[in-house]
């Protein structure tokens, strides 16, 4: 396929220096291929999408010894016959512009697995090397004994505690010098099952005397499984284990969320007033950007903890048990188990979950998915739930953010059960087949490696979108439309100003659910660029007043005193509306304009009838 | 030698996987085949999990198999 894939030898996404050989790394999903690749390469690596494609590569510097490499880490693939596009744009790297040589990473713990990929990277004119992981949790490996019986370098490695790496360089610096050729040859059979089975003969052969093939004993994976997979209490523990991540989100990050908001409205506000001096430079500064941005900045260890959840999940193993409780519900709208995993990256964020749908093999599959993930909550609306429900329902707030997520699963099975009627009724559910990796401590290099790119992610997205939102609110807040104020009066009330022109103009609109401010409304337009914009825009709107109180007093004046109606409405209203810009853009990337203008249109719609069945609803009570 | 469905077979103890069913759709024939669950191949049902789920063990590796698709899959005791 795609005559215009650029080879490995591209020049983009380069941190080697140019003419460096190039070396991909490529292995099954969950092999620890990633964990390898930051192991050997450190900081100096180069993320982004591959020129001409959408799929996302990492690529660095590798520096074995003296030697530069330009090391590729290659989507993760079972072997070369794709299933997906992801697996398609590897197939294609490794064999239409063969990198200088391949490093196939294959987990001791599914030998086997591992294997399949290395008999068909055999039978290729290739220089392999094999890099064996995990030995540390499966049962012992004879590497010499499976070099000789692959015919190509076999090195142990134990990337996660980066133990034996430096065994690996001399490995692929001598394969380099070797001219490529095909240790095998390609199966006889015609069909590819009948080939499969052919090279599962041969792998059969190499581990006799490689590996210990006789029955293992129980392992405590296996007693974990018992628990996580079983069909009561599978359930629990995903519903218990989710509840749990959401308690610590919101517990563990109020303290140092308290101090990060007493440095900027304190200290750091009365250097910048004693320093600037000139009243529209102190209102653009203290009020707009440290206001603002540091409204948004309170919320980085919400973030992080949140972030790092979810990074526990996802190398201590459990993510894959939770894919299998997932794939019921998942078949009622219509989505095989996997696509639970670009779901729940998007309760991180909705960005890259809508890249991640490249997982799925099929294209009705692809776009049903990235048109759901906007009703994944991601983090930039947690920061909203947190700061309504510590104002509104302070004793029980860890328990109304736990609410707005199960809400957040019941709008994508129902949204995705309407879609799946309304367009795809004759497609099927595809089927559940899923590797378990086995349970581990999760690694606090990896777990902090991920983290980290997750929450620099956010910051850089509070220092470009949140600043330009600032800017534009605070211009519009400065500009009078009414009244004989000049541009960035001191005493210009809000209601005055051309942001209140603009925000009144759609309050009507939300009249029905409760909210319908001009004051309130005004966020949920910054909203729509990020969410992360929201509790700043607020922050400049009520000025000097605590935003608590401030906030408080507008549900109460919008809602004609039906307050926690409204509040319980504004939430489902900014938990189902358009999640930002970008995501805009991903799912334009990902399904086309035409299904992207669909997903907001749905987005919309089912965030208004929502918010206004919420509070019609609720307001009987309360 | 009795055979059976995979749902149905006993736990914890040696299975052939005599066949697969080839209404099965190509690629999950294909796939169980490159993760190792080829006709004559040899493993085990450890349990069934959620929603009629099959867990198998093959060699070190474990794999989740939704119930339908394990119902294809014709197994008798090895």
């Amino acid at each position: 396929m795609m005559a215009d894939t650029p080879g490995c030898h591209g020049p983009a996404l380069r941190s080697a220096p140019p003419g460096s050989p190039v070396v991909a790394v490529v292995g099954a999903p969950n092999s620890g291929k990633s964990t390898l690749f930051n192991a050997l390469t450190g900081s100096r690596v180069q993320e982004g999408n591959w020129p001409g494609t959408s799929v996302d590569v990492a690529r660095g510097e590798w520096r074995p010894g003296g030697t530069s490499l330009d090391l590729i880490d290659l989507p993760g693939a079972y072997s070369l016959e794709p299933a997906s596009p992801d697996e398609e744009f590897t197939r294609d790297m490794l064999l239409d512009d063969p990198p200088d040589a391949v490093l196939a990473v294959v987990d001791a713990s599914a030998f086997a697995r591992g294997l399949y990929l290395v008999s068909q990277l055999l039978e290729h004119e290739l220089r392999v090397v094999v890099a064996l992981t995990k030995t540390d949790v499966a049962d012992p490996v004879d590497t010499a004994a499976l070099s000789a019986a692959t015919g190509v370098p076999v090195v142990a490695v134990n990337p996660r505690q980066r133990r034996h790496l430096a065994e690996l360089g001399p490995a692929v610096e001598a394969a380099l010098e070797q001219e490529p050729r095909a240790l095998r040859s390609a199966p006889v059979a015609g069909d590819e099952i009948a080939a499969a089975e052919e090279r599962f003969g041969w792998i059969a052969a190499v581990m006799e005397g490689v590996v210990d093939t006789r029955p293992r004993q129980r392992t405590w994976t296996d007693r974990l499984d018992a628990v996580t997979l079983h069909p009561v209490s599978g359930p629990l523990v995903f519903l218990a284990v989710m509840w749990g991540v959401f308690q610590i989100t919101t517990t563990v990050a109020a303290p140092f969320q308290d101090l990060l908001d007493r440095l900027f409205s304190g200290p750091v506000s009365e250097a910048a007033r004693t320093l600037l001096g000139n009243r529209i430079s102190e209102a653009v500064i203290v009020d707009g950007l440290i206001a603002g941005v540091g409204m948004v900045l309170t919320f980085v260890p919400l973030m992080a903890l949140m972030f790092l959840c979810l990074a526990v999940l996802e190398d201590s193993g459990y993510m894959a048990r939770a894919a299998v409780v997932a794939d019921r519900t998942m078949r009622a709208i219509g989505l095989p188990g996997r696509a639970f995993i670009p779901l729940i990256v998007g309760f991180g964020c909705n960005v890259p979950a809508i890249a991640a749908t490249r997982i799925l093999g099929r294209r009705e599959h692809r776009i049903l998915t990235a048109l759901l993930i906007p009703f994944a909550s991601c983090t930039a609306r947690l920061t909203v739930y947190v700061m309504l429900a510590a104002t509104f329902f302070p004793t029980h707030a860890g328990s109304v953010v736990f609410a707005m997520y199960l809400t957040s699963v019941l709008l994508i099975v129902g949204v995705g059960m309407l879609v799946r009627r309304l367009l795809w009724r004759g497609f099927g559910s595809e089927p559940l087949v899923i590797a378990l990796p086995r349970y581990q401590w999760p690694g606090p290099r990896m777990v902090g490696r991920v983290t980290w790119t997750r929450v620099s992610g956010f910051l850089r997205t509070a220092s470009t979108v949140i600043v330009a939102c600032v800017t534009v609110v605070f211009l519009l807040q400065a500009t009078p439309v009414v009244g004989d104020h000049r541009f960035a009066d001191e005493d210009l009330p809000v209601a005055d100003s051309a942001y209140a022109a603009v925000a009144d103009t759609l309050a009507p609109v939300f009249t029905p659910a409760g909210f319908g401010s001009g004051t309130l409304t005004g966020a949920l337009v910054t909203g729509f660029v990020a969410k992360e914009a929201v509790l700043s825009t607020w922050a400049q709107t009520y000025p000097g007043e605590d935003l608590g109180e401030a906030v408080t007093r507008d549900f109460a004046e919008a809602s004609g005193g039906h307050t926690v109606p409204a509040v319980w409405a504004f939430m489902m209203f900014l938990l189902a509306y358009t999640p930002c810009v970008a995501t805009l853009a991903a799912q334009r990337r990902e399904i086309g304009l035409r299904w992207t203008l669909t997903g907001l249109v749905l987005q919309l719609g089912v965030a208004w009838l929502l918010a206004v069945g919420t509070f019609q609803l609720l307001s009987v009570w309360w | 030698m009795m055979t059976c469905p995979l749902p149905t077979a006993p736990r914890n103890c040696p299975l052939r996987l005599l066949a697969v069913n080839p209404d099965l759709p190509a690629d999950i024939r294909r796939r169980l085949a490159e993760l190792g669950l080829g006709q004559g191949v040899e493993f085990s049902l450890d349990r069934r999990a959620i929603g009629g789920a099959c867990l198998v063990c093959i060699g070190t590796a474990r794999y989740v198999i939704d119930r339908r698709t394990a119902s294809g899959l014709t197994v008798a005791p090895a």
